[in-house]
């Protein structure tokens, strides 16, 4: 990353992380969404409590509302899409407009979508656009350096929100190993050279101290 | 033409996707819009523009010589009296920090962008912007965006491509880079005009650098890079003002400037687009005086007109001022963007008489303007099937490295608001592509 600064290389690292977290959400609030639907209509305190945030919604639509469209609700979708553009705009020269332009595309989904009605159908278009930002990210995108630094945002959030929602021991582990190596790849400087030990294949990793350790790669 | 307004909805979708926006901090809150696009072009036959681009370079030429004049020790101009000397000492932009620097190939202003309008018998020119001149990314991307839109329309028309923009930069950079990469030195993500830094950025090829992003070390100014070694910056495409430039030389707790730059650019190594300090030639007072600099350095008539201004300085143009204030529009000197523009014909008796007492207390900060009556556009309605007629002006774009070349394009914009002149994007107008034709 010859010509890419820290500062933007911080970017394309919250970029990937804040376009997987509205990715992700997506689905989870989906699984959650149906559980409400017939058996447990308090489901989504449970979906709070992984996050460890407090909501205002007292109920079900409610709860989808602002967990999708409101953008003062820090863990919303609108909010993470809303920062992943936020980062995105300085990177076009990294990552192409047209890549830039699916995240605009999300973004104004969400707003236009879930303006009056909230139908869980409408994430559809949501979750099409973010697949489309990331066969742009490959498909545009020249410098592996710059693709591996939004991957490893990617999978860190990845990991983060796994681990936080219970998820299989095997996606996990999983998670870790694509982490740890686009990390190896850009780490030429070994900043973080404790990251394989925070690794843990059996039990949920410390996703804190694997956060800090991959930040550190960031800092100036 | 048809066409293109047959696929409005799908234009404005386009822009929509490409985020093409410009930022507003209104009651202290940012807030990001749509810049509302008109499809119906404005149309400037083949003719017509070569007289434009003749004018335009003769004008653009004649102010860098100006500039290179005034931070001289020569400053023949104001030996010679042609421009009084307090007109250009006491201009804000002009700044004493540049005098003595000769900036690459002796280029000032690398690029002009000069507001022009059109009125029945005549274009006059209502402005020069020598600093920082913004806008020529929206009618780039508005052309990309047809041209996919409604392909037919460029096919039946014989528009001359304007997406060449970025090259007319990127070749500049070029010409005028002291060894390095080119930057374009934004002030960052909540600036107004960010799309175009950051849309500039990707089609020119240079980098998108924030103020904290470069250093400068042993005069050499430096980009700060990821993998730690450290890029050599050769051209800064700046856009933030003079003024929060370098800390260690203009305002001292500018927060958006790179310390020690100045230096770097004394130095002779970096190019700094636009020149730093040239503001004195953007002077509205001094924009009274651009007839007689072309007059002056080339020896030739100017080939575009002035509107017919008046300068409360000279006594004659105060009493005529005194005389004729409720048809003519005031000026403040030292505002932009649209501000600081006063119709007389709005005022009443008292307020009229208010203005007069301030513009004889300060008969250097104002100018006055004959109220120039120019051509309306056709711009379509809200519902997209009408048209209404609105004042409208035209931004060109002179680039000069090596060559000096016009944009055969331009920023057309216009106001929404039907009693209005003011078409600044900060107070609600709108942008037109400019379609220059072949022969």
């Amino acid at each position: 990353m010859d010509n890419v600064s820290i500062s933007k290389a911080n970017s394309l690292y919250w970029l990937g992380r804040y376009t997987e977290r509205a990715y992700k959400l997506a689905h989870i609030l989906t699984e959650y969404y149906d559980k409400m639907v017939d058996d447990d209509e308090n489901a989504y305190k449970g979906f709070c409590e992984n996050l460890g945030i407090e909501i205002k919604a007292q109920n079900k639509d409610a709860f989808l509302k602002e967990l999708i469209a409101d953008k003062d609700c820090p863990a919303s979708i609108a909010s993470s899409l809303s920062k992943a553009y936020d980062n995105s705009i300085i990177l076009r020269g990294q990552i192409d407009t047209e890549s830039v332009a699916y995240i605009q595309l999300a973004y104004n989904n969400v707003t236009r979508l879930f303006k009056d009605k909230c139908r869980i159908y409408d994430l559809q278009s949501v979750v099409d656009n973010l697949m489309s930002f990331w066969g742009a990210v490959d498909d545009y995108i020249i410098e592996d350096d710059i693709r591996d630094t939004i991957k490893a945002g990617k999978y860190m959030e990845r990991l983060d929100l796994f681990c936080r929602f219970d998820r299989e021991m095997y996606k996990i582990a999983g998670c870790q190993r694509r982490l740890g190596r686009y990390v190896a790849h850009l780490d030429t400087e070994k900043r973080c050279t404790e990251l394989e030990s925070l690794f843990c294949y059996d039990s949920l990793p410390d996703t804190e101290k694997i956060a800090a350790c991959v930040g550190r790669l960031f800092e100036s | 033409m048809e066409l293109i307004r047959e696929e409005r909805e799908r234009v404005n979708e386009t822009l929509d996707r490409y985020g093409v926006k410009f930022s507003l901090y209104k009651n202290g809150k940012f807030t990001e819009q749509l810049f509302p696009f008109d499809a119906i072009p404005r149309v400037i036959e083949a003719e017509a523009f070569e007289k434009l681009e003749k004018g335009l370079v003769q004008r653009a030429y004649a102010l860098n010589l100006f500039l290179a004049d005034i931070y001289s020790e020569k400053g023949y101009i104001l030996r010679d009296k042609v421009v009084p000397e307090e007109f250009v000492y006491n201009a804000p932009g002009f700044l004493p920090q540049c005098r003595g620097i000769k900036p690459p190939l002796n280029i000032y202003n690398r690029i002009s962008g000069i507001d022009l309008v059109e009125a029945p018998d005549d274009w006059y020119i209502l402005e020069d912007n020598l600093r920082v001149p913004s806008g020529a990314s929206y009618p780039m991307i508005a052309r990309e965006i047809t041209r996919r839109v409604s392909p037919e329309t460029f096919e039946q028309n014989r528009i001359v491509d304007n997406r060449n923009y970025a090259n007319l930069l990127s070749k500049m950079f070029e010409d005028v880079n002291c060894g390095g990469i080119s930057v374009v030195l934004t002030p960052g993500r909540y600036n107004s005009a960010f799309f175009e830094h950051s849309y500039l950025a990707e089609q020119t090829g240079a980098v998108l650098a924030f103020p904290e992003d470069l250093e400068v070390v042993d005069d050499v100014v430096y980009l700060k890079t990821f993998n730690s070694r450290h890029q050599r910056v050769g051209a800064v495409y700046r856009r933030l003002s003079d003024d929060y430039m370098d800390p260690m030389v203009f305002v001292q707790n500018s927060v958006i400037g790179v310390p020690h730059i100045m230096e770097a650019y004394r130095k002779g190594n970096v190019a700094i687009i636009n020149a730093p300090g040239n503001g004195a030639a953007n002077d509205k007072g001094i924009y009274y005086f651009v007839p007689a600099m072309i007059k002056y350095y080339l020896g030739e008539e100017p080939i575009l007109k002035n509107a017919p201004t008046y300068v409360p300085y000279y006594e004659k143009d105060m009493n005529y001022i005194m005389e004729n204030i409720e048809k003519l529009v005031i000026k403040d000197v030292s505002e932009a963007g649209g501000y600081g523009v006063i119709f007389g014909r709005d005022l009443t008796k008292e307020k009229l008489a208010e203005l007069k007492d301030i513009i004889n207390d300060n008969p250097r900060r104002f100018i006055a303007q004959e109220i120039i009556e120019f051509l309306d556009l056709q711009v379509l309605d809200d519902d997209g099937v009408g048209t209404v007629p609105r004042k409208a002006d035209l931004r060109a774009f002179v680039v000069q490295g090596k060559d000096i070349k016009v944009w055969k394009s331009g920023l057309t914009r216009f106001s929404r608001n039907p009693d209005s002149f003011v078409v600044n994007s900060s107070q609600g107008g709108g942008f037109k592509d400019t379609w220059i034709m072949y022969r």
